[in-house]
């Protein structure tokens, strides 16, 4: 018993102290700001709100009529499926590094350790239970509906999290004795196949359908969720608390060595964080590769562009040349045949194609220099050793900026062939000025001012990261909290504010130029002429933000700004 | 040679450096030791232009550092305690990008020299995952001498290395020194090292110089007449035996 007390010490005091050095560092008006709006958030976001408006909320409303007892079994059932179809590879039981550390050659039994991992998977899925009953608009002001909820969402996710965890280690029996993930991927779906149609033969002539069959453990999970009174949905608790516990005992007594697996994971959780911490932010993809370098750096190219050939190295091998002139090839090619074939509605889609692919551009334009951080925010982990180069701060800072603009260019430049290539003349008379010139000149012109209006938008991140280090680092750290959520926040209003002072003087220009030109030449002229303004606009507002960060980034001491 | 004088440098209310002075000529090493907080390592960040100095002045090569930081940026080269690379960037194109922000022209002649010298010329392909510890230190030293540095900084230059790691970097360092004419600066907490490849000591302490001298001139000051004061002893005795 006194291995459960030290392991339960153990979780307490880790919740106690983190809960502790999140309340203690609100006392640095960094984290107290970002705290503050991240509580503003969520008291308008979940409480302030009528009705059920919130997507859960909403969600909550829909389950609660007609059959959707069904629905919601049907999806649970799905989520099982995958786990056995397309599990992760996570071990079924994930130890952290030190869990491993102390717990592995401590005088503790393969049981014990089980028992500390399942239990603490259990209380991960009512700390998810509460969250989800936050969300959920009907418990608003109703303690005891907030309780019935709270319990209806545990025995959901723990069911779940048990489920995984289950089918990750019988996967790892499975494969431990040869059987692959295609046999394996087979063997599930005949087995499917199998118990549905053996049910059609032999239980639909009852009354149950063979769906129903397959359905039914769901059904008792879900069951709590959707009962209608406190009296029924106590009834429906016993049998999904009793399907938790089977879980439990499955998962309890399958015999899987799980130690290396849970080393491994540990490991790569473990590199996971020093990169977080390091600023380098999450590589999705594996380990990088060896790569040749996107451009001959040769001696006469700037120093700049020594930054821009090491990011763009940096980048996802698929960012590149040919894959790009692949896809304008393929987007050319697919719109026009679209746009050629009326009978098949072609300009239909394809004028759906060019609405969803400005609705892309338009968030790339928001949510894309957030994103992309092969700049300055990968690279400010390394600080010192650019402060090194003999470099003044604002050419270091224009070299970070080039990569992830030429990328997000390119991208944008995509969206805009394909919405260009939809862009049909609006009905009726009203649409003579719709001519194939002034297509062409919209076109043109935006794509001209993309590279420059995307370096204004990545100087936001960039001057957060160089105002703001340590909320950039926090950012980017493991850690969460009411604090982290609102300094995330602050950085996407930053964003959107920017981009409107950033839009207003050239919207004013180009637009003036426009008006006071278009009787002259005409409008696809006006519109080539204006992007003369436009882009005067923009090119001083990035010579004035990259000098700014210039300067900041040569008095930048990660030391001092890091040392709260 | 590196001039420094009256360097100071605040965070705010603490002080970490106070009023230090000191010079390396060419050919010197000088061994920068202190106990933990004493001030060295943001000694050598003001001392390579990494961060700002709060007063005082520093001049590389005679180039003044707050002047004209990129004109004393190109004399000098720092290597870091902790070997940081460019996880995407192989070793030649490491060296690439450093001969790019060095303006070294034509310098792969130059790098496959390094490499070959330093043995990791048949690692110019891989990335920096795939180079143990002194691989990649290895890296660092042939990224930061390939522009010919006048003056060098070493931070704990032998962290993490194994035995004959450490005595090829032993080797470098009183190489480049003694035969480059190079003026360097070493911070470590390895007396030992100090005594084998030190021309000089600066002993710090919160932040103020302790001793400054040669090695025999150093040990003398805190011998009181004894004889084999090791500078381990030394230390002990200038330091007070204690952090604060």
């Amino acid at each position: 018993m006194h291995v459960f007390r030290a392991l339960l010490y153990l979780r307490l005091m880790s919740l106690r102290n983190a809960v502790g050095h999140q309340v203690r560092r609100l006392r640095q008006p960094k984290y107290l700001i970002g705290a503050i709006a991240g509580a503003a958030y969520f008291w308008f976001f979940f409480f302030r709100q009528t009705g059920a408006g919130n997507p859960v909320g909403v969600m909550s409303e829909i389950l609660k009529e007609g059959r959707v007892e069904y629905f919601a079994a049907a999806m649970f059932t799905l989520y099982l499926l995958v786990t056995w179809i397309t599990p992760s590879d996570k071990p079924g039981l994930a130890f952290s590094e030190a869990e491993v550390a102390f717990l592995f050659p401590a005088p503790l039994a393969r049981r014990q350790l089980i028992h500390y991992k399942l239990l603490n998977g259990l209380l991960m899925s009512l700390f998810g239970a509460f969250f989800f009953t936050l969300l959920s608009s009907t418990t608003r002001g109703n303690w005891l509906g907030a309780l019935r909820t709270l319990g209806a969402w545990w025995s959901i996710n723990a069911t779940l999290s048990l489920h995984n965890t289950a089918a990750a280690l019988t996967i790892t029996r499975l494969s431990a004795a040869g059987l692959g993930t295609g046999r394996r991927r087979a063997l599930i779906v005949s087995l499917l196949l199998a118990a549905l149609t053996t049910g059609a033969f032999f239980v639909d002539r009852d009354g149950w359908t063979s769906l129903e069959i397959l359905l039914w453990p769901a059904r008792l999970a879900v069951r709590p969720f959707l009962a209608d009174s406190f009296g029924h949905y106590l009834l429906a608790l016993i049998p999904a608390a009793g399907l938790v516990a089977l879980h439990y005992i499955w998962c309890h007594r399958l015999e899987t060595p799980f130690e290396e697996a849970s080393i491994a994971q540990a490991q790569k959780l473990g590199e996971r964080i020093t990169r977080l911490r390091a600023g380098k932010g999450l590589r999705f993809g594996g380990k990088a590769k060896a790569q040749r370098g996107p451009f001959p750096l040769g001696d006469r190219l700037p120093p700049e562009f020594a930054f821009l050939w090491k990011n763009l190295l940096a980048a996802p091998s698929y960012l590149n040349r040919k894959v790009f002139l692949g896809a304008a090839a393929i987007i050319y090619l697919g719109m026009t045949w679209l746009m050629n074939h009326p009978a098949d509605d072609g300009p239909k889609i394809a004028g759906a194609a060019g609405v969803i692919a400005l609705i892309l551009l338009a968030y790339l334009l928001i949510f894309g220099p957030q994103l992309a951080r092969n700049d300055l925010r990968g690279d400010i982990g390394n600080a010192d050793m650019l402060k090194a180069y003999p470099l003044p701060g604002w050419r270091i800072v224009l070299g970070s900026l080039l990569a992830p603009a030429v990328i997000m260019t390119a991208v944008a430049w995509l969206f805009l062939l394909m919405a260009g290539l939809a862009l049909l003349p609006p009905s009726g008379d009203k649409a003579l000025w719709f001519t194939p010139q002034f297509r062409i000149a919209l076109v043109a012109a935006l794509a001209v001012i993309m590279p420059a209006l995307l370096t204004v938008q990545l100087l936001v991140p960039n001057t957060a990261t160089l105002l703001f280090p340590a909320w950039s680092q926090t950012a980017r750290s493991m850690g969460g909290g009411m604090d982290v959520m609102g300094q995330r926040m602050i950085f996407f209003f930053g964003q959107i504010l920017c981009l409107a002072a950033a839009l207003i003087p050239a919207v004013v220009l180009g637009g003036g130029t426009i008006f006071l030109t278009q009787w002259m030449i005409g409008l696809p002229a006006a519109i080539a002429l204006a992007v003369i303004p436009v882009l005067l606009v923009f090119i001083g507002e990035i010579c004035l933000g990259v000098w700014f960060l210039g300067e900041r980034f040569e008095k930048l001491d990660l030391s001092s700004e890091l040392r709260a | 040679m590196i001039e420094v004088n009256g360097l100071t440098k605040r965070y705010g209310d603490f002080t970490a450096v106070q009023d230090l002075t000191f010079t390396v000529q060419p050919g010197e090493v000088m061994g920068l030791v202190g106990p933990n907080g004493a001030g060295k390592t943001t000694t050598l960040r003001c001392a390579t232009g990494i961060i700002p100095a709060t007063a005082g002045s520093l001049r590389v090569a005679g180039i003044d550092l707050a002047a004209d930081p990129v004109a004393a940026k190109r004399q000098l080269a720092f290597f870091p305690d902790e070997p940081r690379l460019f996880e995407h960037l192989t070793v030649r194109q490491h060296l690439a990008f450093a001969a790019k922000i060095y303006h070294v022209r034509q310098h792969e002649i130059r790098a496959e020299a390094l490499l070959a010298e330093l043995e990791i010329a048949d690692k110019g392909d891989q990335l920096p995952a795939e180079l143990s510890r002194g691989m990649k230190q290895k890296l660092v030293i042939a990224c930061g001498l390939l522009h010919s540095p006048k003056v060098m900084y070493f931070d704990e230059p032998l962290t993490g290395l194994d035995p004959l790691g450490i005595r090829r970097m032993k080797d470098t360092i009183k190489r480049l020194a003694r035969e480059e004419g190079a003026a360097i600066i070493l911070s470590s907490h390895l007396l030992s090292l100090l005594e084998e490849i030190c021309t000089h000591v600066l002993i710090m302490k919160k932040g103020r110089r302790i001793a400054l001298g040669t090695l025999p001139e150093v040990v003398a000051q805190f011998s009181h007449g004894e004889t084999d004061v090791s500078l381990e002893e030394v230390f002990i005795r200038a330091t007070g035996g204690t952090e604060t």
